[in-house]
């Protein structure tokens, strides 16, 4: 299964770089529950995953997203950005 | 002679004394201002100071919740004294004691309740939200009246700051994504509830769960953690929060829900609330400065800036404005649905069926205000008029399908005049 990086947006790189096994059928909503999972996000913070300036749909299979979008396994990083959504 | 006793232009020329050394500053711009602040909460106390004190001439304030003890080690304008009354109105009095010579109206509403005309008259919208949807709401407002809006967010270390331009406004800038680029669907509902107030009526089950932590730990003093037994009874002073909330019907919860919903409870920091405001009220007085002509430097580039306080890190993001955006990239062809006038939801259930929306497991609010009319699973009985829907109306449908994808869809349903 394929292994992309991931950087959580504000961390630096050390604390901030994971690499993950994201299944190829996964959708981006699917990907997003194994970041949460890795990076212990609160749950009542928003995730949104960004690659390229482009923030990618819940719906897109996150593969065949990044193959399109060129990803290179060596040198890029998908950026995380966690937001307040709701909480208490 | 005291200072309040100096004739106003004077006061005011001492006032802003060392604004008017600043390369391009135009305070005279930035009085004849107007700025609405939509959440007056840690970000709207800390934006709303300083653009009282820069001089901005008009402000207007909106939240609709009241001042609890909770709010004070963050939302500096309240005192203990102020618990119960409106953030809003406590906001405006203590600003026009800070600066008597600027104009400042509140609201203790939802921004999406005030005529529309009043936001027409305002420069600049800034969003010190606490809810997902009501941010979603303000950049299609902003959006759809050519306004700059600027949000902004905070959660324990960090914050981060949004300035959206839209198309067609070149004196401020190129147009940037808006929020809705950002996040193109909603987070489901089990994030409803507000980030940081438990307002003074219950109006959601979340908010019954919390009412009901009050009520307990008044009871029984704090515990550091609950117990099974614990959360059983606060489930049912839950119940009983309900029953008296206008708002609410009777709700029903578990010890899980309490537990569920305590342990959403999100850090928050004055000092990193302090940061991300005055980065956005900055951006505001830039902004001000290039509607009126005139040049304090250009808005951040990229357009979402994130704090990260743990680490002193500031992060700029480069974000693509979506191309099909439904609010500011091309416009989404919507829908529209026919039913009779005495159409029952089971009728719109049917007539949605072949969009791939089951409307029972939907969350439906109006696309106009985002007010909610049922959450998923909570479909109210009876006809669509019952809901207060009359001629025609656009709803925004957020669901989940049988594959567990999440989408959001708009419609407009048109109910014909029963003969």
């Amino acid at each position: 299964m394929p292994v992309y990086t991931f950087r959580m947006m504000g961390l630096p790189p050390k604390q901030g770089t994971r690499k993950l096994t994201i299944p190829a059928k996964a959708s981006c909503a699917d990907s997003k529950k194994l970041v949460r999972r890795e990076y212990k996000i609160n749950p009542a913070l928003v995730i949104q995953l960004v690659f390229k300036g482009q923030p990618i749909k819940d719906k897109e299979n996150f593969a065949r997203f990044l193959m399109k979008m060129k990803y290179d396994p060596k040198k890029d990083t998908i950026t995380v950005i966690s937001q307040q959504a709701g909480g208490i | 002679m005291s200072e309040g006793s100096l004739p106003n232009g004077f006061r005011e020329d001492l006032l802003y004394a060392r604004h008017r050394l600043l390369d391009g500053w135009d305070q005279v711009a930035i009085e004849g201002s107007t700025v609405l602040i939509a959440g007056i909460g840690a970000l709207g106390c800390e934006i709303s100071k300083n653009l009282a004190l820069s001089g901005v001439g008009h402000l207007i304030l909106v939240d609709m919740d009241t001042i609890e003890i909770s709010n004070l080690s963050r939302q500096f304008l309240f005192r203990y004294g102020d618990r119960g009354r409106y953030k809003a109105e406590v906001a405006a009095e203590r600003l026009l004691e800070m600066n008597p010579d600027i104009d400042i109206t509140f609201h203790t509403c939802k921004f999406q309740e005030i005529d529309t005309e009043v936001i027409r008259s305002v420069d600049v919208l800034v969003g010190g939200l606490d809810s997902f949807n009501a941010r979603f709401d303000l950049n299609r407002l902003a959006n759809g009246l050519g306004k700059v809006y600027i949000d902004s967010a905070s959660t324990g270390f960090k914050g981060n700051v949004q300035v959206v331009v839209p198309d067609d406004l070149d004196v401020v800038g190129d147009p940037t994504p808006c929020f809705r680029c950002f996040y193109p669907v909603p987070p489901s509902d089990d994030m409803w509830a507000p980030a940081c107030t438990v307002p003074g009526e219950a109006r959601n089950r979340a908010h019954c769960i919390l009412k009901a932590e009050e009520e307990y730990i008044s009871d029984h003093g704090k515990k550091d953690e609950y117990t099974p037994d614990d959360l059983t009874e606060m489930a049912e002073i839950a119940r009983q929060v309900s029953i008296r909330s206008p708002h609410l019907s009777e709700e029903h919860f578990k010890a899980g829900d309490v537990e569920n919903t305590l342990g959403n409870k999100l850090p928050a920091l004055i000092t990193v609330n302090a940061v991300v405001s005055a980065i956005l009220s900055h951006e505001v007085l830039k902004v001000l400065h290039r509607i009126h002509g005139h040049d304090i430097g250009p808005s951040i580039d990229p357009s979402y800036l994130e704090y990260n306080a743990e680490y002193g890190i500031f992060t700029p993001l480069e974000i693509k404005r979506d191309p099909e955006c439904p609010v500011c990239g091309a416009s989404e062809e919507i829908e529209e649905v026919l039913l009779s006038g005495g159409a029952s939801i089971d009728d719109l259930s049917t007539a949605l069926s072949g969009y791939g929306i089951e409307v029972r497991k939907a969350l439906v609010t109006r696309s106009l205000n985002g007010a909610l009319l049922w959450p998923p699973g909570k479909v109210p009985d009876g006809a669509i008029s019952d809901l207060g829907l009359e001629g025609s109306e656009i709803l925004r449908f957020t669901y989940t399908n049988s594959d567990g994808q999440r989408g959001q869809k708009e419609i407009r349903i048109t109910m014909e005049a029963e003969q």
